[in-house]
């Protein structure tokens, strides 16, 4: 027995040391960070900043997209039915440092950055690609660094500036000053524009005028801040002349077409933009522009939702200054051409309209948003309904079509395919013409402006009507001021998600807001010129955390 | 099926059975050992005082001799016996000891009686069995009839109310959902606090879904850390073994056991109907002033107020007073069935358990079902003296419909809770209107119950066999080798039409997703047993042994088939592929384990145990955890001093310290971990990767240190039979998603910080109330347990400083509410006061607590906390004349509750239904609900409205039984015959409920209501 008793013991202990390394972890469907350093790991890494773009500016607004944040709550837009953001619109105590979207868009930020981060830290050790596409691939991946911390200045303030990639637990943070991220932000746009090509590898990557681009709004917005320099205009505008007059870009004929879709995204006003496709997989979440400024028609008389009219998610109405001040409808195409004022009927029946019964057709006409007062004898012969400046609502307003996608499969898809124009030749000639006029050169700048106008201007029967038109479009310097680039920024920029920062630059938030805005007046305070830093930060920070003033 | 069917099924099938026993009967004479001729032969009957059912396996002993027998199948026993004054004694586990002198009788029948302290005299214990009397650590056992009492489709929740100690609340009220099982409160925050279910010795991963309860015999549960140590590495969550039936000696015993019963809905929700949702809806609008008239969005002084706030067929709707009841006309009754078979037997070398199950649960909402189809093999077969092996195999199939599908409404955007009542469900033709109103994302609730609309099964196939072989190498010296596989298969099919709120009229989707596990357990086991004298015993076990689990799935989504009847069994002919994906995970612990119990005189008991444990998914060098602990016990009632005394007939204290561990965390969080991004340029896919975690080199296991002292009694000749625990447990390095201010790119790292405590009592005692001398006398019974545990958190990443972020306060439990405090609603006449807080006439008055004039974050309060101050169960039983009757009742007492339709996203925005709350209007100035407000997702300070006090008193169970008695039952060649009515969750008792409307307070949600089912069953044996 004894004997037995030994080989048992002997073959449990070969089992036992042939075990030992079942303890070893074996990865196999999850990817570990050392990939990054490799040459397939960093393109990447690469590949990942860009997609970040996504996150930040085309995502659903739930998940923190940067469109509530910069579209209502200023002298352009107010806010719609639908909703949960319109803490944002009303500046009231819903918007405090606990706000989600405040708060998702800090973090989204922070680890968009960390991962353009990983690319630029890792960059030195990377073997296996030529030292000119590291370079010009950080390059890329330092103007997108750039891009976030210029938002986290204009929505945040001073804010917490990593360079480099976050390789172990990290639980502190304070606010740089706001010199040292102008520095960080103008070093990463200088690198990139010494660095990148004018014409990419593939369309959709970060250029060379595209960093200029960058370069100049950057400079344009730091000569209105504490740390400003003198030739901070000078620079943004000899940056921004250099983008309009060194390359083929070019304004196209027709304002209208600017936002075409499909194969008309990529047109010769396009500077750079954030690229989305209809292949489900790699679009991902897709742009979600398309859904926030449709009016809510498919409750109305003859209306069902479709794909062609989109899902009206009603988020943003355009303030009655837009509406009923801005434009020169006579003159400037860009009132019609920026809104849909009707719609057609898609579900055919008979229904009580104006006090009568009307039997419609599919694609007779449903809902018409007049743009004037129409008298009770008009109304009542119109065989739809008809909404007056006077009856439009928080429901019912023109739908802005910039961002429409009638090419989405379902009808409430919300990943859409179209691009996001992220910098169009027009805001290079206006950030040109605000520049020119901050240096004190209001004569050129008026030609920067006047170009962009004639473009705007409605084409006539003949060509000398349309020369007449552009004629009367064209303003003198005497015209130019702060308030008309502004409000030519409205005109032509209405909706592309950059307002609130515009605004913010020029210093004229809070008396625009107050001027054209009567929902956000009410409550709009000095200190709204900065987002609430999110609870979440300062509670999770080791040591204080400074909230920004007011909140 | 209806009762009738059933009874006629039933009889059909106890037809075919007696002619399977009778052939099992057969072989009986074969099975059964033979006694030489001698000089008197004695024959007689063993039975069961209570039950007369005859007893197999007794001793039967001539008095002063070795020379004994032991009763057969029918419990029929013959014996010599050399002279006429012998005397016999019968023996058997859980009775009495019963002497007859033979006198001359050549047929001697006995009726055992049962002794309510031996009852449980064998306690399975991790790795073996201990007599109850040697036990040193904190077990609860849970005896067969105990588990019988409640029907129940997971063998988890026949825990609850039972054990003290052991908290369990539902999970879910699906069908086929689990239980929620805390053993001794929290002690992890992350890597889980489900205790570790060990099923015939092997560790389970996954919980008993599959097991089928009628398979099983007894439930232990581990609760201390000289009891758990055994399991170091997983045991810090207590241990619950159970063992099922195995086959025993003697003639085969064919049982029968089902039931079938109807569920009903428990409670319905009490939402607005169509009059005073319109009236609400009016109400938000009244509350939002159009900036450009000055007037409010809903005019009461303009005619056509309604026709603008309303669509056509709301306005409808309410001219004719028609409202939609959307719950009633979605909510149908369930039913419940269960059927299990099973043969057990066995001869001295042979012994087999042989069952089949069949269990069928069908919820309340159409296309939410449980069906579970088990077998089981138990086998123990001796070969020779020394070998022995066997097998506990369960192979199990299951099928789950609509797991994740909610169309009673959880969500705020869609669901019969939340509809319009104003829209109407049905044309004038009875089709189904899709869209009841014009809000596009809401469609009809009732859409997705059309058959074939939607699709969600799960199809689980799982096999979990134990295979061992057993050497006696010496005496008192054993080996035991355990090997054991664990295969589990799913496969989930999902499918959502056209006409369906998933896809909203959108081209419809289907999606595969399948997973196979493949884990195993080896074990080799050494012990060794040796009494020293009469006075010293020694028993020793040794372990060394592996377990792995390996995972592996994979999954694809379409969208765009060509036509609905495909579903999900042709996702090529899709236009669209929208994802796919798979998946590897594995992971191994390697142990190390070996324990002494010594005892002496019956008196003094001491267990030392050690275990070192190795993990794969620590860092390296720290993968290796070790866990001793020691425990002493004193047999008081041994000691010869209480030998006279009357009082107490059992008094043992025990106390024990040890420490045991926690590893249930995901692999893999040693490493820095990528995530996949998308992205293209001008069309061309450009996927990346991401770093999405950091890599924790120190990571390692989470340990806890209990000290537990006990005292167990039994009063009068054991009529009053308890124990008494107080515990203390810390739980260090804390496996912890350490929250990291976001600004280094990351939220959080799971890593080892901070400490907790748990300090509980425990007391539970079972009373024979009245007992009778008569077998068929009036006996009335109780069990109770109460129980207290206080979870406090002593450190946290930064020390004692709270992780405000995170909700975790020092001093605290790990789930609390914190919140602002709700002091009721700003009032007409308050303007001013409301203006100063940033708030206005209407809207909710938190409390200003720090009063420094505004509400800021310092404000909120810690409201309250999940834990229970104080929790417990309660079974009686009694019996009469056959028929016996039990009732099972579980409580809590203050624990708070968050109750999500309470503050759902878009509660009082006007745009969906809800509860019929007491909201705040100028001409209704209640202090209960703010005025509803169209311009606001949910109203500010919102979730103040959620809470409530989450204590209640459930009847679990009340069970009416028949046992017919022996004529019947030998007419039907049968052993015992049972039928029984039983009644589940018929009572609930909570402010919840009573006062504020809740639905259910154990599990408040809003996504399947809870039932209340009445169930017809019977147990036959042949």
């Amino acid at each position: 027995m004894k004997k037995h008793l030994f080989v048992y013991i002997l073959g449990v202990f070969f089992l036992i040391t042939a075990c030992d390394s079942q303890l070893e972890e074996d990865v196999r469907s999850q990817v570990t960070d050392s990939y990054l350093s490799t040459a397939a790991g960093f393109q990447d890494a690469v590949n990942a900043s860009y997609a970040s773009l996504k996150t930040i500016f085309c995502a659903i607004e739930d998940n923190g997209i940067i469109a509530p944040l910069t579209v209502f709550g200023t002298d352009t837009y107010t806010n719609g039915f639908d909703g949960g953001f319109k803490m944002m619109n009303f500046y009231n105590a819903d918007l405090n440092p606990r706000t989600p979207v405040i708060t998702t868009n800090w973090n989204n930020l922070y680890v968009a950055i960390n991962t353009c981060n990983a690319v630029i830290s890792r960059a030195p050790q990377v073997t296996g690609l030529t030292d000119a596409v590291k370079n010009t691939r950080v390059a890329e991946v330092r103007f997108i660094r750039a891009q976030y911390y210029y938002l986290l200045l204009q929505l945040y303030g001073s804010v917490p500036l990593p360079l480099t990639e976050t390789t172990g637990i990290v639980t502190t943070a304070s606010r740089a000053p706001i010199k040292d991220i102008y520095d960080a932000i103008i070093n990463d746009l200088t690198f990139a524009v010494q660095t990148l090509p004018a014409t990419p590898a593939n369309y959709g990557r970060v250029t060379k005028p595209a960093a200029e681009n960058a370069l100049a709004i950057v400079y344009l917005t730091r000569a209105t801040s504490a740390v400003k320099q003198a030739d901070d205009y000078a620079k943004a505008a000899e940056l921004a002349k250099g983008v309009i007059s060194k390359y083929s870009f070019k304004l196209l004929d027709d304002f209208g077409k600017v936002f075409e879709q499909g194969s008309a995204e990529k047109n010769a006003e396009v500077v750079w933009a954030i690229q989305n496709n209809k292949d489900i997989i790699s679009n991902g979440p897709g742009n979600t522009m398309h859904l926030y400024f449709i009016m809510k028609y498919d409750d109305l008389p003859g209306m069902q939702r479709d794909i062609a009219n989109g899902r009206p998610y009603a988020r943003y109405k355009p303030t009655d200054f837009v509406l009923n001040t801005l434009f020169n409808r006579q003159l400037d195409s860009r009132y019609d051409k920026s809104f849909k004022r009707v719609y057609y009927c898609n579900k055919p029946g008979t229904y009580t309209i104006n006090g009568k019964s009307v039997t419609m057709a599919t694609g007779d006409t449903a809902v018409y948003l007049a743009d004037r007062e129409w008298t009770a004898a008009e109304i009542s012969r119109a065989r739809y309904n008809v909404y007056a400046p006077s009856k439009q609502t928080e429901r019912v307003f023109p739908t802005l079509t910039k961002f429409l996608d009638p090419e989405r499969v379902g009808v409430n898809d919300q990943p859409g395919s179209r691009d996001l124009l992220f910098y169009r030749l027009a805001e290079t000639y206006l950030i040109a013409a605000e520049a020119l006029l901050m240096s004190g050169n209001a004569a050129e700048a008026a030609t920067y402006l006047n170009t962009v106008r004639r473009r705007a201007a409605k084409v006539g029967a003949t060509a000398a009507e349309t020369e007449a038109n552009r004629k009367a479009m064209e303003i003198t310097p005497g015209q130019v001021s702060l308030d008309f680039i502004l409000d030519e920024r409205a005109r032509e920029l209405l909706g592309e998600g950059n307002r609130w920062i515009d605004l913010v630059r020029t210093g004229k938030l809070l008396e625009r807001v107050k001027k054209y805005n009567p929902v956000s007046a009410a409550n709009i305070k000095d200190f709204h010129v900065l987002r609430p830093i999110p609870q979440q930060q300062i509670d999770r920070t080791e040591g204080e955390f400074k909230q920004n003033t007011g909140y | 099926m209806n009762p009738n069917s059933i009874l006629a099924l039933v009889g059909k099938v106890l037809k075919k059975i007696s002619i399977f026993s009778i052939c099992l009967a057969l072989w009986t004479p074969v099975l059964a050992g033979n006694n030489p001729a001698a000089k008197l032969l004695i024959t007689g009957k063993v039975t069961d005082g209570s039950t007369n059912e005859p007893l197999p396996g007794v001793n039967v002993v001539i008095e002063g001799t070795t020379v004994g027998t032991v009763t057969n199948a029918e419990g029929n026993y013959t014996i010599d016996v050399p002279k006429d004054d012998a005397v016999l004694v019968f023996s058997y586990v859980g009775y009495n000891l019963e002497k007859v002198p033979v006198t001359g009788k050549t047929v001697i029948d006995v009726k055992l009686t049962t002794d309510p302290r031996k009852l449980d005299e064998v306690v399975v214990v991790g790795y073996g069995t201990q007599k109850k009397t040697d036990i040193t650590g904190a077990i609860s056992s849970i005896s067969e009839k105990s588990l019988k009492e409640v029907p129940v489709t997971n063998a988890a929740q026949m825990l609850q109310g039972r054990a003290a100690g052991v908290y369990v609340v539902a999970a879910d009220n699906k069908p086929g959902a689990g239980v929620s099982v805390q053993i001794r409160g929290r002690r992890s925050f992350n890597a889980g606090n489900d205790p570790l279910y060990v099923v015939d010795g092997i560790p389970l991963s996954g919980g008993l879904n599959d097991i089928n309860p009628s398979d099983i015999e007894s439930m232990d549960i581990l609760k201390d850390a000289s009891a758990t140590a055994i399991y170091g590495s997983r045991g810090a969550n207590g241990v619950v073994i159970i063992s099922t039936k195995r086959g025993k000696t003697g003639k085969p015993s064919v049982s029968y056991d089902a039931y079938y019963g109807v569920s009903k809905i428990m409670r319905y929700a009490d939402v607005m109907n169509g009059q005073q949702f319109a009236e609400y809806k009016r109400e938000s609008r009244r509350a939002v002033i159009n900036t450009a008239t000055g007037r409010p969005q809903y005019d009461d002084t303009d005619p056509q107020a309604d026709s603008k706030l309303f669509e056509a067929v709301e306005l409808e709707s309410i001219a004719q007073g028609r409202s939609t009841d959307w719950q009633r006309l979605m909510v149908k009754n369930g039913s419940m069935q269960n059927h299990s078979i099973s043969i057990l037997g066995g001869t001295q070398d042979t012994k087999y358990n042989v069952a089949l199950g069949y269990f069928q649960d069908k919820g309340l909402i159409p296309g939410q079902d449980f069906t579970r189809y088990t077998s089981r093999i138990n086998i123990d077969q001796n070969i020779g003296q020394r070998f022995k092996v066997g097998t506990s195999t369960l192979a199990a199939y299951s099928e789950r419909n609509g797991e994740d599908l909610n169309p009673y409404g959880q969500s705020s955007d869609f669901g019969a809770l939340t509809e319009n009542p104003l829209g109407r469900a049905y044309d004038d033709n009875g089709q189904l209107i899709f869209l009841p109103t014009s809000d596009g994302l809401r469609s009809n609730p009732l859409s997705e119950l059309v058959p074939g609309a939607v699709i969600n099964k799960r199809k689980t196939f799982r096999l979990l066999s134990n295979l061992y072989g057993e050497a006696q190498l010496a005496e008192g010296l054993r080996f035991r080798m355990n090997f054991a596989p664990d295969l589990v298969e799913n496969k989930k099919g999902d499918f959502r039409g056209s006409v369906t709120n998933f896809r909203r009229l959108g081209p419809p989707a289907a999606s595969t997703n399948n997973d196979f596990t493949l884990a195993y357990t080896w074990e080799n086991i050494l012990t060794y047993k040796k009494k020293l004298g009469s006075t010293h015993s020694l028993d020793f076990t040794g372990l060394y042994s592996l377990q792995t689990r390996q995972y592996e799935q994979s999954s694809i989504n379409v969208t765009g088939l060509p036509v609905e009847s495909v579903e999900y069994y042709n996702l090529g002919a899709a236009s669209t592929i929208s994802g796919t994906n798979s998946a590897y995970e594995k992971w191994a612990i390697l142990s190390y384990m070996a324990r002494v119990n010594y005892g002496f005189d019956n008196r003094f008991l001491l267990t030392l145990t050690g275990r070192a444990d190795g993990s794969s998914k620590f860092a390296p060098g720290k993968k290796w955890g070790y866990f001793p602990s020691a425990a002493v016990g004193w047999n008081v009632s041994n000691e010869s001093f209480m030998a006279g005394n009357k009082l107490f007939s059992n008094l043992k204290v025990r106390a024990s310290y040890g420490a045991t561990g926690n590893e249930g965390i995901l692999p893999y969080q040693t490493n820095g971990l990528l995530t996949r991004t998308q992205y293209d340029f001008d069309g061309t896919a450009a996927f990346g990767y991401r770093p999405s975690s950091i890599r924790n080199t120190d990571l390692r296991w989470e340990t806890t240190t209990t000290f537990n002292a006990g005292i167990d009694f039994g009063l009068f000749n054991n009529r009053i039979t308890g124990s008494l625990e107080v515990y203390q447990s810390k739980t260090t390095d804390l496996l912890l998603p350490k929250l990291l201010p976001i600004t280094s790119g990351f939220t959080s790292i799971i890593s080892n910080v901070g400490s907790k405590r748990n300090r509980g009592v425990e007391f539970s005692v079972s009373t024979l109330n009245i007992t009778s001398t008569k077998s068929d006398g009036f006996e009335w019974s109780t069990d109770l347990n109460l129980f207290a545990n206080k979870e406090e958190i002593l450190e946290l990443s930064q020390g004692k400083v709270d992780d405000i972020g995170n909700l975790r306060f020092i001093g605290q439990p790990a789930v609390v509410y914190y919140d602002f405090v709700k002091t009721g609603i700003w009032q007409l006449g308050e303007d001013s006061q409301a203006k100063q807080f940033g708030s206005i006439v209407g809207a909710i008055k938190v409390q200003d607590v720090n009063g420094n004039g505004t509400i800021d974050p310092a404000d909120r309060q810690i409201l309250g906390s999940d834990v229970p101050k104080l929790a417990g169960g309660m079974t009686h039983r009694v019996s009469y004349k056959g028929f016996d009757l039990s009732v099972v009742v579980f409580s809590r007492f203050g624990s708070m509750i968050r109750s999500p339709f309470h503050g759902a996203s878009r509660f009082l925005s006007g745009r969906v239904n809800q509860y019929n709350i007491d909201y705040w209007t100028k001409s209704n100035p209640t202090n209960a609900y703010p005025q509803p407000n169209a311009n606001q997702e949910q109203p500010i300070y919102g979730s103040t409205l959620s809470y409530f006090d989450g204590s209640f008193t459930k009847v679990r169970n009340i069970a009416l039984g028949y046992n017919f008695g022996s004529a019947l039952v030998g007419k039907l060649r049968m052993q015992s015959f049972r039928l029984y009515l039983s009644a589940q969750n018929p009572f609930v008792f909570s402010p919840y409920t009573s006062k504020y409307n809740g639905i259910d307070p154990e599990f408040p949600t809003t996504s399947t209501p809870p039932a209340r089912t009445f169930l017809l069953g019977l147990n036959v044996k042949f």
